[in-house]
């Protein structure tokens, strides 16, 4: 269970040089209470995912696929569909553009012929 | 899809830049992986079922997708500590909902039940409260006081080991075992209460 601790716990999005000010005692009270509730809630996550995985006891490694293959496939599928709307969106520019030239075409037609019978 | 050990040394703040930016989904991949295993552990130790932990990490992964998208996150992992245990809770609220759901005994629900409900509730925070006291009072002293400093005084880490003379790391495991054995003496003491 230490291995996974280790493995819990080997990411920490504080930022260093915050995390040094604060061991340096160089931060704001609120600032350093602030660390100290993420670094808190660091623990109560590393500490619950512990619990779950100790008292339920998976199998991890195909659990740990599994849900990474899940993350794969989502985000494929978010990738798939946001290159799709770009596709659509950049369809609808087209469009439209084709639209305007027609119509100023069309409006150079009208006004020639105007121009003729006038 | 992405070679992700080559992004390793990345923080989570630059993973999310890097997508705000670009909105590649890579980065997303390499950042939700970093913690796949902790949400799923949480959702493991809330929901108790592994397929359900299983599918409860993919759409608490999903819901950060969109979230991300709305909101600038400053500290994801904190962040994501909390978007996993409210899903959890939503989840076993709605499984309770769902097996106690009985239209027909909502219906008869009557105005003077309700009453008693919110009077029973009140009843039972007052019996948590009064568990909080006599379990906080069994833990030994380092931990009660450091627990009441932090918890219900607010002090931080360092106040706290300047009020008892504790270094840092004394202060930060008093804290952290005194928690871990309060919730362990206010289970114990709820099961003896739900006994009597």
């Amino acid at each position: 269970m230490s291995d996974l601790k280790n493995i819990l716990s080997q990411h920490n999005d504080i930022d260093p040089m915050l995390l040094e000010k604060y061991l340096k005692g160089e931060l704001s009270e609120a600032q350093a209470f602030e660390v100290e509730q993420l670094l808190d809630e660091y623990d109560m996550f590393e500490h619950e995912a512990i619990d779950g995985i100790k008292t339920q006891n998976p199998n991890l490694n195909i659990a740990l696929l599994n849900v990474n293959q899940k993350i794969d496939q989502t985000l494929k599928l978010k990738h798939k569909e946001r290159k799709q709307k770009r596709k659509f969106n950049a369809n609808i520019a087209t469009l439209a553009i084709l639209m305007v030239l027609a119509l100023i075409v069309i409006g150079f037609v009208v006004i020639k012929l105007f121009l003729k019978k006038g | 899809l992405i070679s992700e050990n080559a992004y390793q040394h990345l923080s989570d703040k630059e993973l999310l830049d890097q997508y705000q930016t670009s909105h590649n989904t890579m980065w997303l991949n390499v950042l939700f992986k970093r913690y796949s295993l902790l949400v799923y552990g949480v959702c493991l130790k809330y929901l108790k079922n592994d397929t359900n932990a299983q599918d409860a990490a993919q759409q608490i992964f999903e819901k950060c997708i969109i979230e991300l998208n709305k909101y600038e996150v400053s500290f994801f992992k904190s962040w994501l500590y909390q978007i996993t245990k409210n899903y959890c809770f939503m989840q076993l609220r709605n499984n309770k909902e769902f097996s106690t759901d009985n239209i027909q005994q909502y219906q008869q629900a009557t105005d003077n039940e309700l009453l008693q409900d919110e009077k029973n509730n009140i009843l039972q925070k007052e019996i948590t409260l009064e568990i909080l006291h006599e379990c906080l009072a069994q833990l030994p002293l380092e931990q009660k006081q450091t627990v009441e400093l932090f918890f219900l005084q607010k002090k931080s880490y360092q106040q706290i080991s300047e009020i008892l003379n504790f270094n840092y790391l004394q202060v930060k495991s008093y804290i952290q075992n005194g928690k871990r054995n309060l919730k362990i003496l206010i289970l114990k003491q709820q099961e003896a209460h739900k006994k009597q």
